[in-house]
């Protein structure tokens, strides 16, 4: 965003160097950049809420919401116009300030990994040459706003929920670490903009099925950032069933509702990592990026907004895969889930980065082995979808139904 | 416990195959339950959106013997009360106002409640009406604006009291409005403000529930229909419809006899000595009854007792008889009826006399078997029928022998 | 002078509870009497340290209604929609075991055509009622979506016993003698087709939830009992079942027409835990539907054509007093049995309900010891409790 600042600047004909008003030209492009990220974190987890309830809906034979707006659409407004209107209580014996500000902790936390990700070609708030390790950072800021709702609660069952989900995050930081070192190993750099442009438009050209170790560190990354955002099958410190809601059963209305925002927005960044470290990002199947940054004029704004549409397509689809599994699984208890992370991801974390180190080295040598991998890994990907989509139709003719998506909408 | 694998385990060799082993059961076990939810999701929901998105009105598609609100068609209620006394948790709540049957009809009813916020839907009511009167509709919509408007009222005016159906004999089927039609219109004013309650003076006046005696004078009645029986004594047919008029003639079968007709004949042929199984007359018909049996015993009516001061003019007044079932001194002046009967009619008043169970707790296969054994064969063990106990020895005796039986 | 004998009582168990936290700095949760995952409204008063439990006392009697008490005041056909409310989830048992104890008051036998008529709505309510304890407690562990999937298929028999009786929960379909109305004409094809499309179902549901993994985590070496202590404590039904000591009432003491039938009788074999763990008894109640399944269609099979559902029974049934019978019955939930001593006149002089829920409330405590708190909720799931059986 920086080089776009400066070079507006000197199209007014000043010198970014040396020009006064440069900090005040860059705060008010950093006031906007944030503006926009936050509008557009609130108003994608609101939506996914409503999408979320739909999904969940269809996938349980109902139908859900769908009379608020056209099939729903609107619901997400009415919960949050309802939450604005509802009663602000803080309780009595609790900590007053941390109760308070503890929301706010989360929000940071999660808003501030926006300005990490590549929209598209060249939307991108900061693009930091440090970038992944910025992201990992700033989403440590969840766990300490989770420590302070569920402390200063002063409840019991708040008190569970708060040291639950510390645990949790703090142990799967880990192996999503880990497992986000493989890509950049894989592109030699730490920018989001630069692992992109390491990886092509064509599945083969993902680091996905570059090799193994890639594509069992994309399922490592996944379960992590699944538990790091207190996502099903991880959700035990907010188990509706055991603890009434965990470290947010005190809070209500707004409070209430920047729990929800950050967890359902945690779900867009989840899957825009994932895609972006693994999937290539926004990268468009047959445009190199070379190419791309030569295009100009009307194709240069077309390329980019299709650019844009890919990086979107990619991570909706990983949010449906995250709401899909959470209708799906059920919960892990907390030993097992210590123990699934400390046993089994964290060792193969590790195992997977010194295999792609050598696996690197061999390729150096031997070119062909990569291509024959990358190859053989997207074809048996291409398989497995395949074979997957055939046992749900499968499926739909044991039991007698027939497909149908239109109807009773 | 926690599934973890044992220490001892985690060391042997094994426990490589157990952690590929694991890593490919939740794969495979995912994949699985993965496939099922999408597949759902490409299926037709299953859920119906009530109320305004439904092709057709929801009363419509439940069944035929759904149980939703009660209704009575008062066209065709005999006022026999037996849904009253079937229902477990009294909803139903009707009053009876008995008539002489010639100046006013003889049984009207002046308040017919059923209480369908109490009401749990059990259908015991709808089983015992003769006529189908009450029934379950297949109206379940109940939100009303005012609580006490969930008691319905099937006579809307209570001065102007609803005349008791009287059943055609014979018939099988009875015209009926369509069924919801008259719960509907009902429920129609469920949103109106309800009826404001009796003021405390309005209440205090108030006689609850108990049937009024309105036009009926109970022992002139009885002594009426006494003094008429009497003369048509040897023609049954005649008696039989004079000792019909003393019952309730609602025909409802609760006394155990098919209607009126089978009762009043059994009296009236003398195999059926108890006044007091016609529930819907109640103490009425009982006392009425009673004096007929009394009359038809004795050969004369008996004379009005001279009325206490300030008593009321209805009541039983067989004199310094208590209200049982048979009283004995006064029926069974003279030889016991073990004496004056032949076998056949003494057999008949026997088997009445016991339960009528077959239990065979008397020792014998039935109650059939228990009879002939006292009739013909000179049993001489009067106690023995135990579901009619105290009752059945009682009355054994003053048939057999006549006398008290002796304390056990 | 001795002291007289202290009875321990539950205020007594609680205040020692409560005294000893205070001294070893636990903490004391209350889960319940309102609590997502008690299966009802039950308290229990959970002493913990951490995440591990020291132990789970019980507090019932928040539903009692004085069902039994009201017994005495109700005819016996008035009573029989009382005891729907016994156990409402699996309430033509219920209705079953009542009108078989006053059968064998008046000494009767009732029309096999009847008998068959009950089998069929009690197989088609054990299917109903299991489908929602296996819901809950897939719900419980955390998968929600197998339960909207278990109610779906339990609408469908509703559909079916609505229009056999006319209500979906509460039935009131049996009498004394026999049951109240004859089967709708196509019935019998409704029923053949609902077993035909529920088997399927079965297997679906299996592959969704029974053998996944996280589940199986859960729920394998959970609580284990083994067939020694079940039967010390009284446990009844696929809780005992599961501990791999196959009682059923049906084939131990068969009455109605049940010897007539085929079915085999599913045991706990610690398939991927121990045995008599808490997913044996969820694979045991699974297992079950489908052997309700198979009575279904022998029922329909094998059913007499003379259509008479009511035995000779006089309206108003007169009982000598003092006569007592007691029936059982093999319920949803294991083994239900009435005592009723007949009174004088029309109503019986004491009714005495025996349910299989009150007794799994004694072994809740004795097993919880060491368990997580996400463990309970699955413990008390698994014995598949609900309120209004334990406390009547």
């Amino acid at each position: 965003m920086q080089g776009f600042l400066d070079n507006l600047i000197r199209s007014k004909g000043f010198d970014p160097a040396t020009w006064q008003y440069t900090q005040f030209v860059y705060l008010a492009g950093m006031a906007a950049a944030a503006f926009i990220v936050i509008n557009f974190a609130a108003i994608t987890a609101g939506i996914f809420s409503w999408a979320e309830r739909r999904v969940a809906a269809r996938m349980q034979s109902r139908v859900g919401p769908n009379r608020v707006g056209p099939g729903g659409f609107l619901q997400w407004v009415a919960d949050a116009v309802k939450l604005l209107l509802k009663e602000d209580l803080v309780p009595d014996e609790a900590d007053k300030l941390l109760f308070r500000i503890a929301p706010y902790f989360m929000m940071v936390g999660f808003a501030c990994v926006f300005v990490a990700l590549p929209f598209s070609h060249r939307l991108v708030v900061a693009d930091m040459n440090i970038g992944l390790f910025y992201i990992l950072a700033v989403t440590a800021l969840i766990v300490v706003g989770i420590i302070m709702s569920g402390w200063s609660s002063n409840s019991k069952w708040s008190l569970f929920g708060a040291i639950r989900s510390a645990a949790q995050i703090i142990s799967y930081e880990i192996p999503a670490g880990m497992a986000l070192m493989i890509p950049v190993l894989l592109a030699g750099t730490m920018s989001t903009q630069g692992i992109i442009r390491a990886q092509g438009g064509w599945p083969w050209q993902w680091f996905l099925f570059n090799n193994p170790a890639a594509f069992a560190a994309f399922f490592i990354y996944f379960i992590s950032a699944l538990a790091e955002g207190n996502r099903t099958p991880f959700d035990l410190p907010e188990a509706e069933s055991e603890l009434v809601s965990g470290y947010n059963t005190e809070y209500s209305g707004m409070r209430f509702s920047y729990f929800f925002l950050v967890e359902w927005g945690n779900m867009w960044v989840m899957s825009a990592l994932a895609v972006t470290m693994f999937l290539g990002g926004w990268q468009i199947p047959g445009l190199s990026p070379e190419r791309f940054d030569a295009l100009r004029g009307g194709l240069g704004v077309v390329a980019e907004v299709a650019s844009l549409a890919v990086f979107a397509m990619k991570t909706l689809f990983f949010v449906f895969v995250v709401m899909w599994l959470r209708w799906t699984l059920p919960r892990i208890r907390v030993d097992q889930m210590m123990n699934m992370c400390w046993k089994y991801l964290v060792p193969a974390s590790f195992a997977g980065v010194l295999f792609v180190a050598a696996w690197m080295l061999l390729v150096n040598a031997q070119p062909w082995l990569g291509y024959a991998m990358r190859f053989t890994l997207t074809a048996l990907g291409a398989v497995s979808v395949t074979l997957f989509a055939l046992r749900v139709l499968r499926n739909i003719h044991d039991t007698g139904d027939k497909f149908d998506f239109t109807s009773n909408w | 416990m926690a599934e973890t694998l044992p220490p001892s385990q985690m060391q042997s060799p094994g426990a490589f195959g157990a952690y590929v082993r694991n890593v490919r059961d939740s794969a495979m076990s995912f994949w699985e339950g993965m496939s099922v939810t999408l597949s759902y999701m490409f299926r037709k929901p299953i859920t119906s959106q009530y109320p305004d998105r439904m092709p057709v009105s929801v009363n419509h598609t439940i069944p035929a013997r759904y149980r939703g609100f009660l209704e009575v068609d008062m066209d065709i209620c005999t006022a026999c009360q037996a849904c009253e006394r079937a229902c477990p948790i009294s909803v139903i709540n009707i009053d009876i106002l008995k008539g002489d049957g010639k100046t006013v009809p003889k049984l009207r009813m002046e308040r017919f409640d059923i209480d369908i916020g109490k009401c749990m839907y059990c259908g015991l009511c709808v089983e015992p009406c003769p006529t189908g009167a009450i029934q379950h509709t297949r109206e379940f919509e109940g939100a009303v604006m005012h609580f006490n408007n969930l008691t319905l009222r099937f006579v809307p005016d209570s001065l102007q009291p609803i005349p008791a159906y009287k059943p055609p004999k014979g018939a099988e089927s009875f015209p009926r409005k369509p069924l919801g039609e008259i719960t509907r219109a009902l429920v129609k004013k469920w949103d109106e403000p309800p009826p404001a309650f009796p003021s405390k003076e309005e209440a205090a006046k108030a006689d609850h529930g108990k049937p009024k005696a309105g036009g009926l004078d109970v022992a002139a009645m009885g002594r009426q229909l006494a003094a008429k029986a009497l003369q048509v004594k040897e023609d049954k047919p005649k008696l039989q419809k004079v000792i019909e008029e003393a019952m309730a003639g609602t025909d409802c079968g609760d006394c155990g006899y098919p209607d009126c007709f089978g009762y009043s004949d059994a009296i009236a042929q003398g195999k059926d000595f108890s006044p007091d199984k016609c529930a819907p007359g109640g103490a009425d018909s009982k006392a009425m009854l009673e004096t007929i049996l009394v009359s038809l015993k004795t050969g004369v009516v008996p004379a009005p007792a001279a009325p206490a001061p300030g008593a009321p003019s209805g009541g039983s007044e067989s004199p310094a008889a208590p209200a049982s079932a048979v009283p004995a001194e006064a029926v069974h002046k003279g030889p016991p009826l073990a004496q004056t009967l032949s076998k056949d009619e003494l057999y008949k008043v026997v088997l009445d006399a016991m339960a009528g169970t077959d239990c065979g707790d008397c020792e014998y296969p039935d109650c059939d078997g228990y009879t002939k054994g006292i009739v013909y064969e000179g049993q001489t063990d009067l106690g023995r029928c135990a579901p009619g106990g105290e009752d059945t020895r009682t009355k054994l005796y003053e048939i057999m022998l006549g006398t008290k039986p002796p304390p056990k | 002078m001795t002291k007289p004998l202290e009875v321990p009582t539950m205020d007594m168990e609680n205040k020692e509870v409560l005294r000893r936290i205070e001294i070893t700095g636990d903490m004391l949760l209350n889960m319940g009497p309102q609590h997502p995952s008690t299966h009802g409204v039950i308290n229990f008063l959970v002493q913990t340290d951490g995440e591990v439990m020291k132990r789970a006392i019980p507090e019932v009697g928040y539903l009692h209604r004085s069902i039994e008490k009201i017994g005495e005041r109700c005819t016996y056909n008035g009573f029989m929609p009382y005891t729907d409310r016994v156990d409402y989830i699996a309430a033509m048992f219920a209705n079953q075991g009542w009108a078989m104890a006053v059968e064998r008051l008046l000494g009767m036998q009732i029309p096999k055509y009847a008998e068959y008529c009950r089998i069929i709505a009690c197989e088609l309510n054990r299917i109903s009622s299991h489908l929602i304890s296996v819901g809950t407690m897939a719900m419980d562990v955390g998968a929600v979506t197998p339960f909207p999937y278990a109610l779906r298929e339990r609408e469908f028999i509703n559909d079916l016993l609505e229009e056999l009786c006319g209500a979906r929960l509460t039935y009131n379909y049996l009498r004394i003698g026999g049951v109240a109305f004859d089967l709708p004409s196509g019935y019998e094809d409704k029923v053949q087709g609902f077993v035909d499309h529920f088997e399927k179902i079965l297997d679906e549901f299996n592959r969704l939830i029974t053998y996944n993994e996280i589940f199986i985590k859960r729920l394998a070496h959970l609580a284990p009992i083994s067939a020694q202590m079940a039967i010390d404590y009284c446990l009844v039904g696929p809780n005992l079942r599961a501990t791999g000591y196959g009682f059923d009432v049906r084939k131990a003491l068969p009455y109605s027409v049940y010897p007539e039938f085929q079915f085999d009788v599913p045991v706990g074999r610690g398939e991927v835990g121990t045995k008599g763990d808490a997913w044996d008894r969820f694979w045991c109640r699974v297992e079950e539907m489908r052997q309700s399944c198979r009575i279904l269609r022998q029922a329909l099979a094998q059913m007499p054509q003379d259509r008479e559902i009511m035995a000779k029974v006089p309206r108003k049934i007169k009982i000598p007093e003092g006569t007592e019978a007691y029936s059982r019955i093999e319920s949803a939930r294991g083994d239900m049995q009435y005592y009723v001593v007949a009174g004088a006149g029309e109503n019986a002089h004491r009714v005495k309900i025996r349910t299989g829920s009150f007794t799994a409330m004694g072994i809740i405590d004795a097993l919880s010891r060491g368990l997580m708190i996400a463990d309970l909720v699955a413990l008390i799931a698994s014995l598949d409790v609900v309120a209004p059986e334990i406390d009547r």
